[in-house]
């Protein structure tokens, strides 16, 4: 289809009025403070100069941690890409129904606050957790294994936490495959591992790069899982930043190192960016053009490796074909092995919110309600949890009054700072929250929006917003804009077509959006840690104290109740959805 | 933005069976539509009658459907004017046009009952109440979906949906109705009973309707005229018959129904024009309406069902490949190098003609046509 007028006008200062709010916002709260940062980096008692970096660059121990966080990031991703790549293949292969259940389970954790999960790996890891009591039990092992406070840990429960981020562009990839193609190639003679090998494996690629790509730059910057399972032995990058902060007061040097790591962080998300950005386009993105193939069409393979595939091509269908009886439960048992990892914390976490114990055991002796009790007995608790539902609450609105504009403009005008702005409003899902939230405590240190509710709102509207943004323009993307059309030719004023059409029929998007914005809110622990004070401390920082100090059964009640916050916000985001989507026939005429 | 578009937005008045008082005569004047250097409508002129049923007709990439969403509102046209009942509406948005639209895809609102689909429109013009009611039953009936309101669209299978589609577009009562490919997702049998009853409602309701689709079939059996449309030109505006019998050139004569095109050499003599093929060992005399010039090569276009075929052993022509439709036989018949279609109707007693066998073969003369063979 060519361009359609717009049902909307034709003024160009439309999209400039919808981006306006967010642009503003985001410039106080968060390309102002970053631009200081690097700044800060670049000066040393108010004059200009390279001393931090200088400084950075001599000290080994810097570079000892750069390349450690960098072989942690690499090795999680690896692991990461692996044991999703089998899970995201199974659940394509589902059908409709079984596909969604089994992507709400990837989905849950990624919904959970991190804190809940790193803790749960506490419980399970544990010398005396369940993990060790298993494998005693199974007489693998004579002594329990050291798996937490140490490297072990932290892999496992890195992996844990980055998983879904690995699975959802590999299922939506390998959603698309057209799954034709692998039986067309079947026909044509490939056995089905090889024209899986040939045709799927190729066409998921984007799935692999993009998935590898979020894996790897959000390990970079990741604090919570090291600083919580890790020990001594596996201090990364961001945590030498929130040290040199928070204890050490060695402000230059980490303005320094927060701009190395955002730096990086930005080049890689550059280097792939062409693909992150083909989100907006509506041209399908498989219009390859002159690749480098010869004159007749084929690719110019050697006649070496031509030969090879020749020799090979009988002993390989053998080997298939003694394959294929392992093929499907080898599949099935590894996509299964994965999801256990995805679920297994929560498995943990629930009987431990009903222990009767008086401290941290698993399984628990007996049970009771005694720690829910003693939650809200408890105001610091009460306090914390009450703060953090109001000021997330507060930033998941604004992020949609923002974000909801924002993604009207990127989708349905076309103006040339499209890309840059879109990319500029989802960058906060890339720069490590550590690097923002050093620089709004830098830009804001010394007023008083230190332990002030303000400056909560404002950081999490800055890591919320991108959510909804990228949520609205999926949906607007879906939207059929046919159906505006119609409204407009049976006499709707854009206005009125916006109203009674496009709002309605994206509610469920919006309330999802909302949701995104809010849960990340109130999942914060690094914002948290730069500012929060005595007068204003959320939910997760206790959690963060608690865990880091006693590491009681309390957190597991907290996880209960979110888990069951969850559950509910989920059943209304389907209740939305029902309503929109079949209103009950009664009120169809007397409206 | 004009703001006489009083008349246009009008408001429903009158019974839904009323004709609209010769309302809804539509012209486009030197239209033309420009996507970068892409012509995709270039330079259309098209008078449409009020209560004229008008198909555009084209492949996919014709220009049809820009035209049709020009004429909605939904493209402005980068030159000439649109005109309804005498009055420019280039510059009229697409909600103050106040003609009916309906889509490929229905277009229904999922979130609406069937009801305030159809209520929809009515209520934009400020209808409430009973009035609404009344009007939504009628349109229903109109279609044959009495007691369809209180379902959602997505509880109808697609022809419904499309019948309500319909009655939305014509509840209102617009001067014209515009159908872009309105029966394209529905399949064959569907497709020929709704073809029928939008004649029907066509003829009752007497709103000007522009149709696109791409299917001749569909074009030829619906319409009181039909315009081809070839890489965005208005290739030849006529009735059914008039495209069949007289087409003005050699795409339209290929477009619609089937043809043969033999290669023929021109002769001119006087105000006639003698087409020769020695291969064919043919000779037609045909009255010079195109440029045609002596010593150009030429096309002789005849339909299979004139081209008459006799068992023949001592024939040179001989038959490839036949397909029996049930009334008709398709036969296609090598001649030298050239392949030719006949349609003979399937008598009983007469064998069928066979693959191999050896047959002599006419040619009606007076149902050709000859074509420069510029293609």
């Amino acid at each position: 289809m060519p361009h359609r007028r717009d049902a909307l006008g034709r003024e160009h200062l439309l999209p400039v009025l919808l981006l306006l709010p967010i642009v503003a916002l985001f410039s106080v709260g968060y390309i102002v403070p970053l631009a200081q940062l690097v700044l800060k980096s670049l000066q040393h008692e108010g004059a200009w100069s390279l001393k931090s970096y200088i400084e950075i660059a001599n000290s080994p121990a810097f570079l000892w941690i750069v390349l450690k966080t960098l072989a942690l990031a690499a090795t999680v991703t690896i692991v990461c890409l692996l044991i999703a790549y089998p899970l995201a293949y199974a659940i394509s292969k589902c059908p409709p129904r079984p596909a969604a259940f089994l992507l709400l389970i990837v989905t849950l954790p990624y919904l959970t606050s991190v804190l809940i999960r790193t803790y749960a790996w506490i419980v399970l890891l544990s010398p005396n957790g369940p993990v060790n009591q298993l494998l005693l039990h199974l007489g693998l092992i004579s002594e329990p294994l050291q798996m937490v406070f140490n490297s072990v840990g932290v892999y496992v429960g890195m992996v844990q936490v980055q998983l879904p981020l690995m699975v959802f562009p590999l299922y939506a990839v390998l959603a698309r495959v057209n799954p034709s193609l692998a039986k067309a190639a079947q026909s044509l003679g490939s056995p089905p591992s090889d024209a899986f090998l040939r045709v799927t494996l190729p066409a998921s690629m984007p799935g692999v790069i993009s998935g590898c790509t979020l894996v790897f730059l959000s390990s970079l910057g990741f604090y919570i899982t090291p600083e919580l399972l890790g020990g001594p032995d596996s201090y990364l990058i961001a945590q030498g930043i929130s040290l040199r902060v928070l204890i050490l007061g060695n402000f230059d040097e980490a303005a320094a190192q927060s701009s190395i790591l955002m730096l990086t962080v930005i080049a890689v998300f550059l280097i792939f960016r062409q693909r992150i950005a083909e989100e907006l386009d509506d041209r399908p993105n498989n219009n390859v053009s002159s690749t480098g193939k010869s004159s007749t069409g084929l690719s110019p393979r050697s006649p070496i490796l031509e030969r090879l595939t020749a020799v090979l091509h009988g002993p390989l269908m053998r080997l298939h074909e003694a394959l294929t009886v392992v093929r499907r439960p080898a599949l099935y048992v590894s996509a299964g092995l994965t999801l256990l990892l995805l679920v297994l914390p929560f498995v943990v976490v629930i009987p431990l919110a009903f222990s009767n114990a008086p401290y941290l055991t698993f399984p628990p002796p007996g049970y009771s309600l005694r720690w829910f009790s003693s939650l809200l007995k408890n105001t610091q608790w009460l306090d914390a949890l009450s703060f953090s539902l109001r000021w997330a609450g507060l930033s998941a609105l604004l992020s949609v009054a923002i974000g909801v504009p924002a993604a009207f403009a990127l989708v349905r005008y076309r103006f040339s700072a499209r890309v840059p702005v879109y990319l500029l409003l989802i960058s906060p899902l890339i720069v490590p929250h550590v690097v923002i939230a050093v620089s709004l405590f830098f830009a804001l240190a010394g007023s008083s929006l230190i332990d002030n509710p303000l400056a909560f709102a404002l950081s999490y509207t800055i890591i919320g917003a991108p959510y909804t943004v990228v949520v609205m323009i999926a949906g607007l993307k879906r939207f059929n804009r046919t159906l505006e059309l119609a409204a407009a030719s049976l006499g709707s004023s854009p206005l009125v077509t916006l109203r009674t059409v496009t709002f309605p029929l994206l509610l469920p998007t919006l309330a999802s959006g909302a949701i995104f914005a809010f849960i990340v809110g109130f999942d914060d622990v690094v914002f948290g840690l730069f500012l929060s004070g005595p007068t204003a401390t959320p939910l997760p920082m206790r959690m963060w104290d608690n865990i880091r100090l006693e590491i009681s059964p309390q957190i597991a009640v907290i996880a209960v109740l979110f888990l069951i916050v969850l559950a509910l916000l989920m059943v209304l985001r389907l209740f939305v959805g029902a309503v929109v989507q079949g209103r009950r026939p009664q009120e169809s005429l007397h409206a | 933005m004009s703001v006489s578009t009083a008349t246009v937005s009008a408001k429903v008045t009158a019974g839904l069976a009323t004709s609209q008082s010769r309302r809804g005569a539509v012209s486009v004047n030197s239209l033309t539509k420009n996507f970068g250097p892409v012509k995709a409508v270039d330079d259309v002129s098209l008078s449409i009658e009020p209560g004229e049923f008008v198909a555009l007709l084209g492949s996919s990439g014709s220009g049809k459907s820009t035209l049709l969403m020009m004429i909605a509102g939904f493209e402005a046209s980068s030159s000439g004017d649109i005109m309804l009942d005498g009055m420019r509406i280039n510059d009229v948005p697409s909600y103050r046009r106040g003609f009916g639209m309906v889509f490929q895809s229905y277009a229904l609102f999922p979130h609406m009952t069937i009801a305030e689909n159809i209520a929809y429109p009515l209520r934009r013009r400020g209808l409430r109440g009973a009035d609404v009611e009344r009007e939504v039953v009628k349109a229903l009936k109109l279609v044959a979906l009495d007691g369809y309101g209180t379902r959602l669209p997505s509880q109808l299978s697609g022809g419904q949906q499309q019948r309500v589609a319909l009655a939305r577009a014509l509840v209102f009562r617009p001067p014209l109705l515009l159908m872009d490919e309105p029966l394209g997702a529905l399949d064959r049998k569907l497709r020929q009973q709704l073809q029928m009853e939008i004649k029907l409602i066509h003829k009752e309701v007497g709103s000007t309707i522009i149709f696109v689709t791409h299917d001749q079939e569909e074009a030829l059996s619906m319409a009181d005229r039909v315009a081809v449309l070839e890489q965005g030109r208005l290739q030849q505006c006529g009735t059914p018959r008039e495209l069949y019998e007289q087409p003005a050139i050699a795409f339209v004569a290929d477009f619609i129904g089937e043809m043969n095109f033999l290669p023929v050499e021109l002769r001119q003599s006087g105000g006639e024009v003698c087409a020769r093929s020695a291969d064919l060992g043919l000779e037609v005399m045909q009255e010079a309406g195109q440029v045609l010039t002596s010593g150009d090569r030429g096309l002789l276009a005849v339909r299979p069902e004139y081209v008459g075929l006799t068992p023949d052993e001592r024939a040179t022509a001989m038959v490839l490949e036949s397909a029996y439709t049930g009334t008709n036989q398709s036969v296609l018949v090598q001649v030298g190098s050239i392949r030719l279609t006949a349609r003979t109707s399937v008598s009983a007693g007469r064998p069928l003609f066979q693959s191999g066998q050896r047959v002599r073969f006419e040619i009606d003369a007076a149902h050709t046509r000859v074509f420069p063979a510029a293609r």
